[in-house]
């Protein structure tokens, strides 16, 4: 499903597509070789800075490696254009932020929807609006918020609102499943939750689920703990 | 819907208090110079559609603009006023018909109009219902007087007195309604019509009362000597016109020095237009003949002058509007940088967040561009009452 052959990468200061986040500059990672199966469920750890969340981007395709070759199913991403690796990202890969990150302006299930309507245009459009709205509201009944498919993620608790998020990433039924610490703004009941959804809902979808946390609790529920720092010769600033 | 502009739609939506705020600026923006066009250019059209309509104008020395507007959209106030031997020379030179206006009096907040029956075939007015004017005392309303004052034919109004201050004053003349006009979208729809001569009797230069050389009015005289008979206070004067009053009215002094404010001429053609004007390029007798398109025309260059002053101003204030739009607009952007952020990251491109921003744009745009076109459309139905409003006071 995914395989990392001989990944450099390194965030530059300047106006590239990896230009760095605030105290990124010159940051690099290093991966040898790195293969994950499909519909495996791991727990990726690592102290801060070690490069967790540059994986998750480069596995993501929103960064792009300097040398070596990222795979996902076979595709070598790097050799997809822009428009490829955006589509990519909307239809098969799935992702849930710490921060949750919805859109205050939209309801629960236009946040559900969101995929869709960025996705709308492309060739590859999909789904009609009525089947995606029917595809959200089964999420939302599942992770129980069915009834607060209107409201605003304002109205929500922080729980529910990393619900919304798991239903957004999950809502084309992505092979990949990416999840960059999404419990570390919840409370312990709301971390198991959403991990315990996680699980059940990459299960269900047989999706590959990559989850950086630095929970120690959380990792037995995953097949694999990961540490970044035994696939990874980086997250020492260059 | 395309994604991008129902995201740009559903923000524009959420942000009510926003959005409504930069779609009334640039509404404003767009509809006030585009609103004072339509203004002036409306309300010239009307004051000229009068003016052209009005050949000459003959009244008293001094302001023609005073005159004008005087005489065609009945400002009340304190007129000018010339004497009535002025009309009987105009008719005596057989150049055109002569319309006389006395336009002193108001019947509450409506002016009143003395004039002769030549005044409603002039201006093409139309009786809506009664009759026309048949005797002294009567009246006839145009049709926003009378839905104004609530009357219709048949029923009575009062004229009003110059000044409630003065209690030597003349009585209010009560008049009947002899029929009312149809609208005519002009200054004419808010003016009580009466006869010259009632115009007068109002003014206190003609009255009635009992007849003193009979025996019952004994008590009113004061005394009798010869054909003179003095009449005390208590001399019963009449305040209404009626038929059986009518012969006990009568006028003192000379008729020919009664007061018009201004007579309307209508030569017949060019040649005795130009004789007319000719006899009044001296103001020697405290006259003047106007050409009422001129008199406003010459009124409208300055109109215009302003105007585009004012829309001078007006496209700064827009410039200002504009550049304070485009900083609010980019301190947002600025705001919503995680939002973007999150949509890269999800799969957006930057066309698709471009897009998105720009469609913001564009309903805001276009929404502001429907608004002050409909204020402009609104505004210019009713562009000739707000003219009126400013004449008629």
């Amino acid at each position: 499903m995914i395989e990392f052959q001989d990944v450099s990468f390194r965030y530059q200061g300047g106006v590239t597509g990896n230009s760095s986040p605030p105290g990124f500059k010159g940051f690099a990672i290093h991966i040898q070789t790195l293969a994950v199966d499909r519909g495996e469920r791991i727990a990726l750890v690592g102290p801060s800075g070690s490069g967790k969340t540059t994986l998750l981007s480069l596995v993501a395709g929103i960064l792009r490696p300097e040398s070596g070759t990222v795979r996902i199913d076979g595709q070598e991403l790097s050799r997809l254009g822009d428009s490829a690796t955006r589509q990519f990202r909307i239809e098969r890969v799935g992702q849930v932020f710490q921060s949750f990150e919805l859109l205050d302006y939209l309801s629960i299930i236009e946040n559900v929807m969101l995929p869709w309507y960025l996705g709308r245009g492309s060739q590859k459009a999909g789904l009609h609006k009525v089947d995606t709205r029917r595809r959200a509201n089964e999420l939302l009944k599942e992770v129980g918020l069915a009834s607060r498919a209107n409201d605003r993620p304002g109205q929500l608790s922080q729980g529910e609102q990393q619900r919304v998020a798991v239903c957004r990433a999950m809502l084309n039924r992505p092979p990949l499943l990416l999840a960059d610490e999404p419990t570390g703004n919840l409370d312990q009941d709301n971390k198991k939750m959403v991990v315990d959804l996680l699980l059940q809902q990459a299960q269900q979808q047989d999706s590959t689920l990559l989850m950086v946390t630095h929970d120690q609790s959380l990792l037995g529920h995953f097949d694999t703990v990961l540490d970044i720092r035994t696939v990874s010769g980086g997250g020492v600033p260059a | 819907m395309s994604g991008a502009w129902y995201l740009g739609w559903r923000y524009l939506a959420f942000h009510k208090l926003k959005s409504t705020i930069l779609i009334a600026s640039i509404t404003l923006m767009l509809f006030l110079p585009a609103a004072t066009r339509v203004l002036v250019s409306d309300s010239a059209a009307a004051l000229t559609a009068r003016a052209d309509h009005t050949p000459l104008l003959l009244g008293a020395a001094g302001s023609p603009l005073e005159l004008v507007l005087n005489s065609l959209y009945f400002r009340t106030g304190q007129p000018s006023v010339i004497g009535n031997e002025a009309l009987a020379r105009m008719q005596a030179t057989g150049l055109g018909e002569f319309i006389p206006l006395n336009t002193r009096f108001h019947s509450r907040t409506n002016p009143i109009v003395g004039t002769n029956l030549k005044y409603f075939s002039f201006r093409g007015l139309k009786l809506a219902q009664g009759r026309q004017l048949g005797m002294l005392g009567e009246c006839v309303l145009g049709a926003g007087a009378a839905a104004r004052q609530g009357v219709a034919s048949g029923d009575y109004v009062v004229s009003s007195p110059e000044t409630v201050f003065d209690i030597a004053g003349v009585y209010p003349l009560k008049m009947k309604v002899a029929g009312v006009l149809e609208p005519s979208g002009s200054a004419d729809d808010d003016a009580v019509f009466v006869d010259i001569r009632t115009a007068w009797v109002i003014q206190g230069l003609g009255h009635g009362h009992q007849d003193l050389a009979r025996p019952e009015a004994g008590a009113g005289v004061l005394s009798r000597k010869d054909a003179v008979i003095t009449a005390n206070a208590s001399v019963n004067q009449y305040a209404e016109i009626t038929a059986d009053n009518m012969a006990e009215f009568h006028f003192h002094g000379d008729t020919s020095e009664f007061p018009l404010t201004s007579v309307i001429a209508v030569p017949p053609d060019d040649k005795s237009a130009i004789l007319l004007r000719g006899r009044y390029v001296s103001n020697d007798e405290g006259l003047q003949l106007v050409v009422p398109s001129t008199v406003l025309n010459d009124l409208l260059d300055t109109v215009f002058t302003v105007q585009n002053y004012v829309i001078l101003g007006l496209a700064i204030l827009g410039l200002a509007t504009v550049a304070v739009i485009m900083l609010v607009f980019l301190l947002s952007q600025q705001l919503r940088k995680g939002e973007f952020h999150t949509l890269s990251r999800i799969g957006a491109s930057k066309t698709y967040i471009g897009l998105l921003v720009a469609s913001e744009l564009a309903f805001v745009f276009i929404g502001s561009l429907l608004l002050a076109t409909l204020l402009i459309f609104m505004m210019k139905q009713y562009a000739l009452q707000i003219l009126q409003s400013f004449l008629t006071f």
